[in-house]
């Protein structure tokens, strides 16, 4: 006898909600097109005019039959999903398959009153790690995931961001290279703006001063108001941030004032976690920790998963002893004291490095700005690689602990990971000539997350360290 | 992972070699070509020099290629395949050992260029998430077994 199971609809909001997300794409893509065009918003044809109607009536039938051959049903735990207006596709996807479960309330899923379901499995193609559905009501929502037998309710609050933080953290991210980019490209395509009187005195204004001062005053202004964006953009997505955790252990991630997002992460998935502690960060004793999965979404252009946007680094340890799986616990955070950590840079490969940067200064200075003025540069570039290379080296740890390791490095933030044995894709270890003389080496390991992959280079370690670190990765 | 232990075949010394000479032939080339060039446009004549200072620099590294450093590359190259991962060891002046566990490798390729053509060697690349690690020079049956042990070591831990 055939097993009769309920097929599921999407809300009928989404036959709308597709279309509005159309119609912005449309209208942002018109911005643009009307910026290059020097604002000929008056010369809009009426061929355009029909265009835009066609588009809408077809988008709106699109969405129509999107929703009508959208179909979900779940038996046994498992998850079928219907989809497809030509071609047609039916997804099983068994439930301890399911990784992540990211639960996503934008603006228009506020007023409509549902949420949006994002699924996340490790297997298959980048593609296909992912399953969405788009507007589900609350209630059907909280069915789907209780019978799915996965991420129930949360129990525990673990951590939740204070407004102090919230407000340096979006003040210290600094993440305006691409505001910057925006802002600058319609700033010098808004020739429209030749006709505002506040627009016509800024120009006088900047006319006063010579070409490189009127350079550096615009770059500054630009930077300003891309900061200003950028810490609103930050005090937007993390707002209301919590981390909580549920019966099962995995862990519930919600933030969001706007667009609200709640990730649940099961534990098993979770094979790297970063503690960061920027430039700006670290004079205070605050860090960013992150999260490192082997499936999952991170935030829109990013690479990485926030656990905690900003806090004390003293306290992270402790805190990540309550929230991570049993097999980085031996290895979190060793601290500052050397006797935690199994090996350290050797002094005298950091040493030969301070002297071929002071070297290659010398020899370069002098020749492109002349004797004067290079011993002047010189002296002070000896200072600044001194402190480098010193804060290099002081910052290049390893400690191994069971199947995980916590690699302490640098760049210009310093960095502390606890990389699962999984999340390593590949193990290198290289000398150079120098290196081969004092018996040192240096590391590469390859780290691969659903995010990203990188390489982490440490270099100056005793060639015997090497060994056990291959001994370690090979077994 | 066992230690890492087979060698190359010795048949690469003679391809090095004769890498070495193809080298030294094209840097010469372009070198003639940019004094040429050079002499058309009324560069500098410092800047002529510096070319050669390069040329010489390069023929004179090529040639302790060719005495010195190819047999400390020979002697230092080794690989090994085991059940559990492919670790391969290679360079002279600058050494470098990988180790890429089994389980990440996506993508196994046995490659010839002319060269080995010539000498009768083949390369085996072995692709993981990130990029390729290249066991270069050997016999080219020894490399279609290296390949082919390596993808039985890929089925035996997917059959586990």
């Amino acid at each position: 006898m055939k097993n009769s199971v309920v097929k599921h609809k999407l809300h009928p909001v989404v036959i709308f909600a597709g279309i509005f997300k159309k119609i912005t794409t449309m209208t942002l893509f018109f911005i643009v097109y009307l910026a290059l065009h020097q604002n000929y918003f008056d010369r809009i044809s009426g061929g355009t005019q029909i265009f835009v109607i066609l588009f809408t009536i077809v988008g709106i039938y699109r969405s129509y039959l999107y929703w009508r051959n959208f179909n979900y049903s779940v038996d046994k735990g498992n998850i079928t999903i219907e989809s497809g207006i030509l071609f047609k596709k039916i997804e099983h996807i068994p439930s301890e398959r399911i990784l992540n479960v990211d639960t996503r309330t934008s603006l228009w899923h506020y007023i409509a009153g549902v949420v949006e379901l994002r699924m996340n499995t490790a297997g298959g193609a980048e593609d296909k790690q992912s399953f969405r559905l788009r507007a589900l009501s609350k209630e059907k929502a909280k069915q789907l995931l209780q019978d799915l037998g996965h991420f129930p309710e949360a129990e525990q609050v673990l951590w939740n961001n204070s407004k102090k933080l919230l407000v340096i953290y979006s003040f210290t991210s600094f993440k305006i290279g691409f505001i910057f980019a925006i802002i600058s490209f319609f700033i010098f395509q808004m020739d429209m703006l030749k006709s505002v009187y506040y627009y016509n005195q800024f120009t006088l204004w900047l006319d006063t001063f010579t070409v490189e001062k009127r350079t550096i005053v615009l770059i500054m202004m630009l930077g300003g108001v891309s900061w200003l964006c950028s810490v609103l953009i930050t005090a937007g997505i993390n707002s209301n941030f919590s981390v909580l955790r549920s019966e099962d252990g995995s862990l519930k991630i919600s933030k969001g004032l706007l667009n609200k997002r709640v990730q649940s992460i099961s534990l098993n998935n979770i094979v790297e976690v970063r503690v960061v502690e920027s430039l700006f960060c670290q004079p205070f004793g605050y860090c960013t920790v992150y999260l490192g999965c082997h499936s999952g979404d991170g935030e829109q252009g990013m690479s990485n998963l926030t656990l905690i946007p900003l806090m004390k680094r003293k306290k992270a340890a402790e805190l990540m002893c309550c929230m991570l799986p049993g097999e980085f616990k031996d290895s979190l955070l060793p601290g500052k004291e050397k006797k935690n950590w199994h090996y350290q840079a050797k002094p005298a490969g950091w040493l030969g490095y301070i002297i071929t940067k002071l070297i290659l200064c010398m020899m370069l200075l002098p020749i492109i700005y002349g004797i004067e003025n290079g011993l002047l540069l010189w002296s002070g570039v000896v200072l600044g690689v001194l402190l480098w290379g010193y804060v290099q080296f002081k910052d290049s740890r390893i400690s191994i602990q069971g199947m995980s390791c916590t690699l302490c490095y640098r760049v210009f933030n310093k960095s502390t990971a606890i990389i699962h044995k999984r999340a390593i894709e590949q193990l290198s270890l290289t000398e150079n000539p120098v290196q081969t003389l004092n018996q040192q080496c240096s590391f590469s390991l390859v780290v691969k997350t659903k995010l990203i992959s990188r390489k982490i280079r440490l270099k100056n370690y005793e060639v015997f360290h090497g060994r056990y670190v291959m001994k370690w990765f090979e077994s | 992972m066992k230690q890492i232990g087979e060698h190359s075949d010795r048949e690469v010394l003679k391809a090095w070699n004769m890498e070495v000479y193809i080298e030294i032939a094209v840097s010469t080339a372009i070198v003639c070509i940019g004094e040429l060039l050079m002499a058309v446009y009324h560069v500098p004549g410092w800047m002529k020099i510096i070319l050669l200072i390069i040329l010489a620099g390069y023929i004179g590294y090529s040639l302790l290629q060719f005495i010195w450093l190819n047999k400390i590359k020979f002697n230092h190259w080794k690989y090994h395949i085991a059940e559990n991962g492919v670790s391969h060891q290679k360079g002279s002046l600058f050494r470098e050992t990988v180790i890429i566990p089994i389980n990440r490798i996506q993508q196994v390729a046995v490659k010839q260029g002319p060269l080995c053509r010539k000498y009768k060697l083949a390369s085996v690349e072995v692709t993981n998430a990130f990029e390729s690690t290249e066991i270069a020079c050997l016999s080219l049956k020894k490399a279609q077994d290296v390949c082919e042990e390596i993808q039985q070591n890929i089925l035996k831990l997917g059959e586990l």
